[in-house]
């Protein structure tokens, strides 16, 4: 069965973040003007995502830009896993 | 009016730039904007000026040019609803590539507003009180004992990962840079990755932190670059943690100050750590430091209340209606915090004297968390007290008893603090009671309920 990245990460977030399910979409800001997570919010979900899918994301992708929202972030999490998993 | 300060050296390093996350200019190119909005200054006398500052070039262009023009300042932070004082004729508002606004408020001028430097103070609710400062104490007096102690170069990348219309920002990172032009890089606080990202793109020498974001950075467990010097202020950066910080990033010296004096003390980058990482190191050059026995039983063995005396320091407090000093300084200043003195001059700060703690680098006094948690209905004791460290700082945990019969709980007690208090504010834990234990004299106990939240915390 295919995996489905982004509801992974909507469960890291409300599992692990203890974000409210109906707060986070595809599309919903990670950042300023959504769930404006603060700093350490922002740490646990990088170390989160990273533990949960087995990953290590490069210093060269450790950008905001590539954890705006979870469509994005789920677009960086398929670039490290292993072929064909999605 | 003819700018005769200058900050600013059309004659500096050549090869310094300046930046954003979104921009990158040459000094020439930076000197441009700053002289686009002098030019806009130079119809008006000198008056008190407010700065929305974000951590862009656009404000740092605006703060530059009002400074050299002679204007009076008062600082707040950027973004959608600025909190204006009364007491300002104009607000000057930069903009990311090259954009200025500046608006008259409708507050007439006064006859002499040159050359001041407003800073708001921080608190956790109320009213703020703006500190006033002399310009030119702050530019060449306080920023050259910076300098001097932190060795800055001229050729040095200093970034700010922190805002800079607080003191720290301003008067230990922000002012030292630009005054010996050295390469500034401005980072909004707030996103570790965003800062993370900069500093790798910019590999600057220098990074002004506080422990917070040390914390967030080691729990990143990436390094973005080495640096020279880490410099860290605002609450206690454990000696351990300092270690471990330093280990990985570079060395680290401890700083310690205050809105009303600027950098009072700072670590010698030339110390061995066992120097550098326990103290904030002795008090800067232009700082005369007298301690007195403090008279709180509950203090540490060989605490005292700093007192301290500097020529740099503020002129007074201001009425934040109309921007006269209405409580002038002493000849000394005590800082409110407990220190003791070390052989060498070395500074350890133990702590508030008045039930404030740091959190997020800013104060967090006790007693407005007590106010509100007293507030909601049903609540019959409140108190709170720091035990224990957590990233954002000094931990706190509130204790309350709530009366018979009302249905007021925990949730609802948690629910009103933070509706009422800064986020910094919100106590970590609350523990209800049936009753809160009281001395004799009828005041709570915090002894007991300290020790109480220390065990909860490590059980």
């Amino acid at each position: 069965m295919a995996r489905d990245i982004m509801q992974e990460l909507i469960e890291v977030l409300t599992r692990d973040l203890k974000v409210d399910a109906s707060d986070v979409g595809p599309d919903t800001a990670l950042f300023e003007g959504g769930l404006d997570l603060d700093s350490f919010a922002v740490v646990e979900m990088v170390t989160k995502v990273e533990t949960h899918f087995g990953i290590q994301v490069s210093d060269a992708d450790f950008v905001p830009e590539n954890f705006s929202n979870i469509k994005t972030l789920a677009g960086v999490v398929r670039k490290y896993l292993p072929a064909a998993v999605d | 009016m003819t700018k005769t300060r200058v900050i600013l050296d059309p004659a500096g390093p050549g090869n310094s730039t300046f930046s954003d996350p979104g921009e990158t200019l040459k000094r020439t190119e930076f000197a441009a904007r700053v002289a686009a909005v002098a030019a806009a200054l130079a119809d008006h006398a000198p008056m008190r000026i407010c700065l929305p500052l974000l951590s862009d070039l656009g404000s740092l262009a605006a703060l530059v040019a009002a400074l050299e023009s002679h204007h009076s300042v008062a600082l707040i932070p950027g973004g959608d609803a600025p909190e204006v004082p009364a007491f300002a004729s104009a607000v000057l508002t930069g903009a990311p590539g090259g954009g200025f606004a500046l608006q008259m408020t409708g507050t007439p001028a006064v006859a002499d507003a040159t050359d001041r430097i407003y800073l708001r103070s921080s608190g956790s609710t109320g009213t703020p009180k703006w500190a006033v400062h002399g310009t030119d104490r702050l530019l060449f007096g306080n920023g050259a004992a910076v300098i001097e102690r932190l060795a800055l170069r001229a050729d040095d990348k200093v970034m700010l990962p922190v805002p800079v219309h607080h003191m720290y920002g301003l008067g230990a990172g922000l002012i030292p840079a630009m005054t010996l032009g050295a390469s500034i890089h401005l980072v909004p606080r707030g996103n570790p990755l965003t800062v993370f990202a900069a500093q790798r793109a910019v590999q600057p020498d220098v990074m002004f932190l506080v422990p917070s974001q040390c914390r967030s950075i080691m729990a990143l467990g990436r390094v973005a670059g080495q640096l020279r010097l880490v410099v860290v202020a605002g609450d206690k950066l454990g000696a351990d943690e300092a270690a471990a910080f330093e280990e990985k990033h570079g060395l680290l010296v401890n700083l310690y100050g205050s809105t009303e004096l600027g950098a009072i003390t700072a670590g010698r980058p030339s110390d061995p750590p066992a120097l550098r990482h326990p103290f904030a190191g002795p008090v800067l050059s232009d700082f005369e430091l007298a301690v007195v026995p403090t008279d709180d039983p509950d203090a540490a063995e060989g605490a005292q209340v700093m007192r301290i005396r500097s020529e740099h320091g503020l002129f007074g407090y201001a009425d934040p209606a109309t921007g006269e000093i209405d409580r002038p300084a002493g000849e000394y200043w005590t800082t409110g915090d407990l220190v003791r003195a070390h052989d060498g001059g070395l500074i350890e700060v133990l702590g508030r004297s008045d039930f404030a703690v740091n959190r997020d680098g800013l104060l967090v006094h006790m007693g407005d968390i007590e106010t509100v948690i007293s507030r909601v209905p049903g609540v019959a004791q409140a108190a709170v007290v720091s035990a224990g460290m957590t990233r954002r700082g000094a931990g706190l945990t509130a204790f309350c008893a709530i009366e018979d019969g009302h249905d007021t709980d925990d949730e609802a007690v948690m629910a009103a603090c933070r509706a009422a208090l800064q986020p910094r504010a919100v106590p970590d834990r609350l523990v209800v009671m049936a009753a809160l234990p009281l001395l004799p004299s009828g005041k709570f106990d915090r002894r007991v309920l300290t020790t109480e939240a220390q065990s909860r915390l490590d059980a």
